[in-house]
């Protein structure tokens, strides 16, 4: 056996654990995802295996696409409110905190160790009527009334970026941090005003974060299924909820492995552009 | 000699407690309507394990049992599931030798018409579906269902999350029956529930209760016996079958055909249709039993309780929905409307 051969084996042997997980718990039940969005249906819920395309053009029905739009909207929108609100924190944290940089990376993260829907349980105790945000209010008198905040569609944004805050600071964070602080002297000394030296420099060194940022957002941001249903009422469903309502309430089960499909072909075609994107970024910078 | 026998018996009994103490049995019921006492109560009592888990809505249930061994022994489906689920093979026919109890059954419970002769179910409670509203935002006592279309109560009315439910309200509203498989009527009460979506707080079906109680909605749709768990605890909240009709539904055991605990299921079944374990859980869940001798067991807040046990001219105007067959699809379509409108 030559060196090389041994090398390999060696890498096959490492790799063996993780790649059979991989292919255990990620790649067959995807298959089984896709086989069933190619069975057919009956009245009553019962999926028999076969080759239609039934679902995909039932699919492609006008009824189904206000769902995507509105999926896409909400997790356009989310990714720009994530974006506004979690660029200045991560450059807070990671130019300005200097000591207490590691605390508050801490205080961010560790509310995300209790589950997630006892989180978001707590968010409709602060949005309720009757809930901590509307009786200080009253309490202040700022308001005769309660504002009605559950059911509604800034109620969902709220309870989308409390969910993706930490996914959008940390690359973010990540990519600032690693900046060299040379450069902003270099560019404070040849007479940049400091809006100038963020624009740039600080700003386009910090793009590979922020483009790890939206991915992170944007592709999980299309499947939630709880915040919508949870702070938005339910009114406004999205993929994620037109998956569950297919498989539980309607019992169809091809039409919802074809629905999971295309979601995992739309998040591939983001992650491939994103890809895309990050290459010419790094080449046009070397 | 007599001590020996007795020294026999608890030794056997010890020896069949033991043995009996690895006896499974796994529930499947409606959220609110068997209480964990009554779980609690028989696991004591037979030495058999239980686990218990709820759903809010008879496909969720279907869901799981028709996508395979679900590993449930007993399930809890309303009327029209029993027909649904019996058509597709995934019900044990029932063996009444095993439910010695059954005789205890009220005479309007022992001929039903989605499942005669008792073959596939055996009726646990029954109940309406109808509206509640909260007093302190609801001044004129509402009796339609336009109450729930009225914008003065924008933002705070709520729907339940659940198809057919919605459409008894849909189609009542414009004056058709619930459960109709008429395209038309059906694509009329798809128009209706989208225009009421801009008066809407949201759907819900788990805690609508509680939202009502709360004042976080003035009127809710929902079933009675959630309603009147939370009209114990607060008075303010009134319930209501509407004029044109609201709906009656029953609720029944049944054993899924791929249950491995069969035996266990019967003891069930057996224990809960007893009067004195009826009337706990009626009492309890604040539903309506199905055991006549039950019913004179219970308190007097809750056997006279109308939002429990609804006059009887009321209960002649209600709609029995059964299976809809092939107009599910035509429900689906509509809903799927409903629930993408903005």
């Amino acid at each position: 056996m030559t060196a090389a051969r041994r090398g390999n084996l060696v890498t096959l042997a490492l790799l063996a654990p993780s790649l059979l997980s991989a292919i255990l718990l990620l790649v067959i039940p995807i298959l089984i995802v896709i086989a069933f969005s190619f069975a057919e249906q009956d009245t009553y819920g019962g999926a028999k295996f076969g080759f239609t395309l039934t679902s995909y053009r039932e699919l492609f029905q006008s009824i189904y696409l206000p769902i995507f739009v509105n999926s896409l909207q909400l997790a356009a929108v989310s990714t720009l409110v994530c974006l506004l609100v979690g660029y200045p924190i991560a450059y807070f944290i990671a130019l300005r905190a200097g000591r207490y940089a590691g605390i508050l990376l801490a205080l961010l993260l560790i509310p995300f160790w209790i589950d997630f829907i006892v989180r978001m349980s707590a968010w409709m105790v602060l949005l309720g009527r009757n809930g901590t945000i509307n009786s200080a209010l009253l309490g202040l008198g700022f308001i005769e009334q309660p504002i009605r905040m559950i059911g509604t569609y800034p109620a969902v944004l709220v309870g989308m970026l409390y969910a993706f805050l930490p996914t959008t600071v940390l690359p973010i964070h990540a990519a600032l941090n690693g900046l060299d602080r040379r450069l902003l002297e270099a560019a404070d000394d040849l007479g940049a005003t400091p809006l100038q030296s963020f624009w740039r420099v600080t700003f386009p060194l910090s793009l590979p974060g922020v483009m790890a940022a939206i991915l992170f957002v944007f592709v999980p941001a299309m499947g939630v299924y709880a915040i919508p249903v949870l702070l938005g009422g339910g009114k406004s469903i999205i993929l994620g909820n037109l998956i569950v309502q297919l498989f539980l309430d309607f019992r169809n089960i091809p039409l919802g492995a074809a629905v999971s499909v295309v979601l995992l072909a739309i998040s591939s075609v983001i992650i491939v552009c994103y890809m895309r994107v990050l290459r010419s970024v790094e080449e046009a910078r070397a | 000699m007599k001590n020996w026998r007795t020294l026999f018996t608890s030794v056997s009994l010890i020896a069949f407690a033991s043995g009996a103490s690895a006896a499974e049995l796994n529930i499947y019921a409606w959220s609110g309507e068997v209480p964990q006492e009554i779980v609690d109560d028989f696991a004591k009592e037979t030495g058999i394990t239980v686990t218990f888990d709820t759903y809010d809505s008879n496909e969720t249930m279907m869901a799981k049992l028709s996508a395979g061994a679900s590993g449930y022994d007993l399930i809890e489906p309303s009327q029209y599931t029993v027909q649904v689920l019996a058509k597709q093979g995934l019900l044990k026919e029932l063996d009444h030798t095993k439910i010695p109890n059954l005789g205890n059954l009220g005479a309007p419970f022992r001929e039903v018409s989605f499942d005669p002769g008792q073959k596939w179910s055996v009726p646990y409670i029954w109940g309406t579906t109808g509206f509640a509203y909260n007093e302190d935002c609801v001044k004129t006592p509402p009796t339609s269902w336009k109450a729930l279309w009225d914008p003065q109560y924008e933002g705070r009315i709520y729907m339940l999350d659940n198809m057919l439910a919605a459409y008894i309200a849909g189609l009542q509203v414009n004056g058709f029956k619930a459960g109709t498989t008429n395209a038309e009527e059906i694509e009329k009460a798809t128009q209706s529930l989208i225009e009421q979506k801009k008066v809407l707080g949201g759907y819900n079906s788990t805690n609508f209760g509680d939202l009502v109680a709360s004042g976080e909605a003035c009127i809710v749709q929902g079933w009675n016996g959630s309603i009147a768990q939370v009209m114990a605890t607060n008075p303010n909240v009134k319930y209501v079958i509407p004029d044109e009709g609201g709906s009656m539904w029953i609720d029944g055991f049944a054993i899924p055909a791929s249950a491995k605990n069969v035996e266990e299921a019967y003891k069930f079944i057996d224990y809960i249709m007893r009067p004195e374990v009826a009337a706990k859980a009626a009492d309890l869940s604040k539903s309506a039993t199905v055991i006549d001798e039950a019913k004179a067991l219970l308190p007097k807040e809750v056997a006279e309780n109308a939002a429990i046990y609804p006059p009887e001219d009321k209960l002649m105007k209600a709609d029995f929905i059964l299976d809809v067959g092939d107009a599910t699809k035509l429900y689906q379509d509509g809903w799927t409307k409903v629930k993408t409108a903005q």
